[in-house]
This record gives C-alpha cells, structure tokens and sequence, in this order.
C-alpha cells in the first residue's frame, strides 16, 4: 500500500465515521477511524532512505521505516485518546480523519509543494474545526497564525532547493521563511500563543490530533529540512529555531509550574516541543532526532490521558502519567530530554544552562501535576460501572506502557522505529 | 514590442489591493478573479500566455465551485454552524479599524515585495532576478490578510491569495513539473471559495427566529 492508499484511507474513514456513526448511534466506534488507520500503516510499503521536501516530483510519496513508526504509534495514541474519551461527536472524526490524511501526504512528501500544502491542509481542518467549536480569540489564532505559518512554508516552496545559492539573501530569505513558518505550526514563542490558547479552551479528540500527530509529524519534517539547506541557509536556520525553541522550553516551563492544573499539561507539551526543536538546531542531528522522537513518543503515551478532562476513573493513572513527564528515570521523559540536553550542552554553557533551567522547571510542573488534591475534588468517584472500569483499564494500559517503555528504552525505540 | 514591467506590476499591485480590502459574502471571489487577473500579465510574461490558463482556470473553478457549495448548501437542513462573516471574538474599540489595518499592511508591504523582488533570485534551471514584485505584493498582502484576520472569510481570502502568488511563483521558476506544481497550489483558491460558498450557504439557511 502506498504512503497516499494510507492518507486515502484516513481520510475515508474519517468521512465515513463522521457520516454513518452518529446516525448509527454508535459513536463509540468512532476509534475504528485511526484503528483503520493504523492498519493502512502497518500495510505500507516501506521503502530505505529517507523523505526529505526539496525537489522530489508531486507525486513521489515515501515512507521510510522511521516515519512509519511515528505515524503508527501516533495513530495508537488516537485510538487510546477515543477509547478514554467519554463522549466522540462525529465532526471530531472528520477532523481525525482529514487532519491524519494531510499529515501523512506531508511527513512522507519529497516534493516542497506537496509537503507545505499537506501541512496547509492539516492545520486549516484543524483551525475550521477549532474555530466552529469555540469561537474566540485562541481558536481564532489557530487559523492566523498556524495557517500563516503555512503559507510562509508555501512561499518558500518556490525557492527550494537552494543547494546551489551558497550565498546571498536567497538562502537566508528561505531559511527564515522555513524556521519561521515550522515554528509557526509547532506553536514556539512567539508565535505559539495559538496552540496553548486551543489546548486549554478546547477538549476531545479534535484537539488531540495536533499534539499526537500534526506536531510529532512537523517536528520530524523539521529535522529533516534541515539537511536540505546549504551551510549558510542551514546556520540561519539553526539560530532562528535554535532561539525560539529554547525561549519557548523555558517560558513554558515557567508558565507550567504556575498554571491552572486544567492547563498545565498543554504547557508541558510545548515546553517539551520547544526543547525538540531547539535541539534541532545544535547542529547534531542524530542526537535531536533520538531525542525528540522519544520525548515524542512520551507525550503520545501520557498525551490520551492528561489532554481529557479529570474523570473519577482515571484520576489514580492520571497521576502516575504526570510521573512519566518528570525527567527522573525510569520515566521514558527522562531518555528524551536526556539526548537533547547533550546535544544543546554542546553549543554553549549558555544553551547548557537554559535547557536545564527549563528541565527542572518541567520536573517541578510534573510533580504539581501528580499532586492528588486536584482529582480527589472530582465527584462521582465510588461507582464506575463497566464503561468506567473499561476506561480504567484502558488508562492503566497507557501508564503500563509508558513505564514499558521508559525501563526498556532502547529495544523499545527500535521496535517502534526500525533497527537504525 | 517589448512588455512594460512597471505596467505588469500595477496590475498585480491593483490586484492586491482590491483583495486585501475586499470584504463581504463575495469577498473570496472577488479576490481570486482580481488576482488571477493582476498576476496573468506577469506570468504571461515570463513563460508564456498559455501559463496564465492555469490561475485564470483556478479563479474559474472558485467561482464554480463556489456557487456549487453556496447552493448545495442551502438544500440541506439547517444545522448551528459557522458563518464565515461574523468575527470569531469582537476586539474593543481600537482607532483604527480591520479595514484601515490592511490599508497600512498594504502600503508597508510594497518595500518587503521590492526588497524580494530586487535581491532574491528565482529559478530551478537559471535563475533570474527583478520579475517577483507583483508575486512578492500579493503574497505579502495575502500573508497580512491572515495575520490581521477576524473571520472565516478573511482567512479564506488570506489562503487563496497566498495559493494564487506561490503558484504565479512556482512557474516563474520553472522546471520539469512546473504546471503540475503550479495546478496544485492553485487549487487553493477554489478550495478557499468552496469552504466560504458552503458555510455561506449553511448560515443563509438559518431559521429567522434564530438569528
């Protein structure tokens, strides 16, 4: 099956979940959409090397081993946040559904075009839905901002590659474009007010399919435009994306320690996003790439739980999650920031300094997190019945995992992600 | 007879213009045939007039399209939805307004587009320099449409702007899948108009005593 029969059949689910199950009244099946998915992952067709967007033709699609894995374990993630879901609305479907599709054409795109109009087309579902839902300030921004930065992405494209423009503005002009318009869709400061305004005003799966698979997907798209560019478009780049990332792990490690427990893990989330993406530019990528896709994989493990409402059956594994993001092993968070702090230690003390300052801020909102004075304040705690116990196991399944894969760090990443 | 640049670029600037201040339940439409036909004299220019099809076929498939979605619309039930006029959240009062914004944005972007256009070169096969302007307008002016938008509509606009000038840019520069590339970011165009024409649609149908 080819990386676009996958995006196809994303998409088909979404569209069919959203048209058949409401009028069904079975709603719940909803988590057959990214399980269809899923199954379309595992039948694709993986071919070696790996998909960078710089000249390849429209129509060449390629997954590699890789991306494959992220893509997977993303759409598992989906499929656990609509099992602890306690209500799915069909739109929500639609939104897994097209949002996925986009995803997929972008992260396995080899041509600029194909890649900035998958990623236009993620965040735009992404911002309609948002939009429709809450209307406001934040959603609104979504579609500013993340849609804007798609189109810096856009107008970059026509400049791309710049393998031959060793100097001059062409390189810095795309570098610029490129370092702005990714950080504009992962949300890094200053232009990630968007994505902490829609994770904290918004909940359910139409909001989760930006922090499990639009974000995971781009971050790795970032890492890999990268190697695209010539030394001085790749140092522009670096910089540019090296300082947001930093000034965002650090900003939102300050801003979790003190946020509403509602809005803390939003804050976590992009302070750890913003730790990835700093790492991308230190100018050691094996290390940025090890690092982020298992910080990654973190926050798709303990992301189906703290992204849903405190619910009496989930409030005991919910506290356990907040562990795994503390840093300390044997949590799986820890392995992540681990590789990224030797990778940032590497271009300054300074760098040095401000990624252990943003960790220990993290570390502090982890253990705020795992405080059990919040959940003990949730009513309706004493019978669950047997769609709470499911929900329970379900949560307990996802913290199993996550200390799974923090104990068994390294066979666990090759399993996910291949051999390499 | 040779083709006059500063000619080729008031049209795209005109168009530009129009768009980035347009406003209304047509406002997409407009701004893609205004676009389309600002930036086909440029590209007509650079590669050729059978190249300008591709933007006058996209600003033809919106206005299709968007009648299409506006009226299919309207033959479903009523559902609570989205109105791609009405501001998401209202800002307090400010001296200037949405409008007066994109005039300024408008006026601030002719020095970006000029920088581009005088200092960036273009092309997959040779590259070339002084022929971007009107691209470099249109996409700055679409990029400030997005980032000032207040509604559905304005992002929209702000989205098919942007598709228009990348896909002028992509065949400027060029290569062996340029009209494919091009076709693909055109679309957005119509892709906007259709989005726009349907929630349109939808709102228009809203019962009187719901409004």
């Amino acid at each position: 099956m080819s990386p676009l029969a996958v995006a196809a059949v994303w998409a088909g689910a979404g569209v069919a979940g959203a048209a058949v199950l409401p009028a069904a009244r079975a709603r719940r099946l909803g988590v057959l959409v990214p399980f269809a998915g899923l199954v379309a992952l595992l039948l694709a067709l993986v071919a070696p090397g790996v998909p960078i967007p710089a000249a390849g033709g429209p129509g060449a699609l390629h997954l590699d081993r890789t991306t494959q894995g992220l893509l997977m374990a993303c759409a598992i993630s989906l499929v656990l946040m609509l099992v602890l879901a306690p209500t799915i609305e069909g739109p929500e479907l639609l939104t897994v559904g097209l949002a996925g599709a986009a995803t997929i054409v972008a992260v396995t795109a080899t041509n600029p075009v194909v890649w900035a109009l998958g990623l236009l087309g993620a965040v735009g579902v992404l911002a309609l839905r948002w939009i429709a839902v809450a209307p406001g300030r934040a959603t609104l921004a979504a579609g500013r901002v993340a849609v804007g930065g798609s189109a810096a992405l856009l107008a970059a494209a026509p400049f791309l590659p710049v393998a031959e423009a060793v100097s001059g503005s062409r390189p810095v002009l795309i570098s610029a474009l490129l370092a702005c318009g990714l950080a504009a869709v992962l949300g890094l400061v200053p232009l990630g007010g968007w994505a902490v305004g829609a994770l904290g005003s918004l909940r359910g799966a139409e909001v989760a399919v930006w922090p499990l698979m639009v974000a995971p997907a781009v971050l790795l798209s970032a890492e890999r435009i990268q190697v695209a560019l010539p030394p001085l478009a790749s140092a522009t780049f670096a910089r540019i994306i090296l300082a947001m990332g930093l000034a965002t792990a650090v900003w939102g490690g300050f801003q979790a320690v003190r946020a509403n427990p509602d809005r803390r893990y939003a804050r976590v989330f992009m302070a750890d996003l913003g730790l990835a993406a700093a790492a991308i530019g230190a100018g050691h990528p094996g290390l940025a790439q090890s690092g982020g896709l298992f910080l990654v994989l973190t926050h798709l493990v303990t992301g189906p739980l703290l992204l849903q409402r405190v619910q009496p059956a989930t409030s005991r594994p919910r506290r356990v999650a907040w562990l795994l993001l503390s840093g300390i092993p044997p949590a799986p968070s820890f392995w992540g920031r681990f590789l990224l702090l030797e990778a940032l230690g590497q271009v300054s003390s300074a760098v040095l300094v401000f990624a252990l300052l943003a960790m220990g801020l993290l570390f502090l909102s982890a253990v705020l997190g795992a405080r059990p004075a919040r959940d003990r304040e949730e009513p309706g705690g004493q019978s669950p019945g047997s769609r709470g116990l499911a929900t329970r196991a379900a949560a307990w399944l996802v913290v199993a995992a996550g200390l799974a894969l923090g104990v068994a760090s390294q066979s666990g990443a090759a399993l996910i992600f291949g051999g390499s | 007879m040779g083709v006059s640049e500063p000619l080729i670029s008031s049209a795209g600037v005109l168009a530009a213009v129009v768009a980035i201040l347009v406003d209304g339940r047509n406002a997409v439409n407009i701004a893609v045939v205004a676009v389309a036909a600002g930036l086909s004299p440029t590209v007509a220019a650079a590669i050729g007039a059978p190249a300008a099809l591709v933007l006058l076929g996209a600003a033809g498939a919106a206005l299709g399209l968007s009648w299409v979605s506006r009226r299919a619309a309207r033959h479903l039930p009523w559902v609570a939805g989205l109105d791609p006029l009405i501001p998401a959240f209202a800002p307090p009062l400010r001296l200037f307004g949405p409008r007066s914004v994109r005039a300024w944005g408008a006026a601030l972007a002719v020095p970006v587009a000029s920088w581009v256009s005088f200092n960036v070169s273009i092309g997959a096969v040779a590259a070339v320099k002084g022929i971007l302007f009107p691209v470099a307008y249109v996409w700055a002016c679409g990029g400030l449409r997005l980032l000032v938008a207040r509604t559905v509509e304005d992002i929209a606009v702000g989205v098919a702007m942007v598709g228009l000038s990348s896909a002028t840019a992509w065949l400027i520069r060029g290569g062996p899948d340029a009209y494919v590339g091009a076709a693909a970011l055109a679309l957005l165009a119509p892709i906007s108009a259709t989005v726009a024409g349907w929630l349109g649609g939808r709102h228009a149908r809203r019962p009187a005593a719901s409004t």
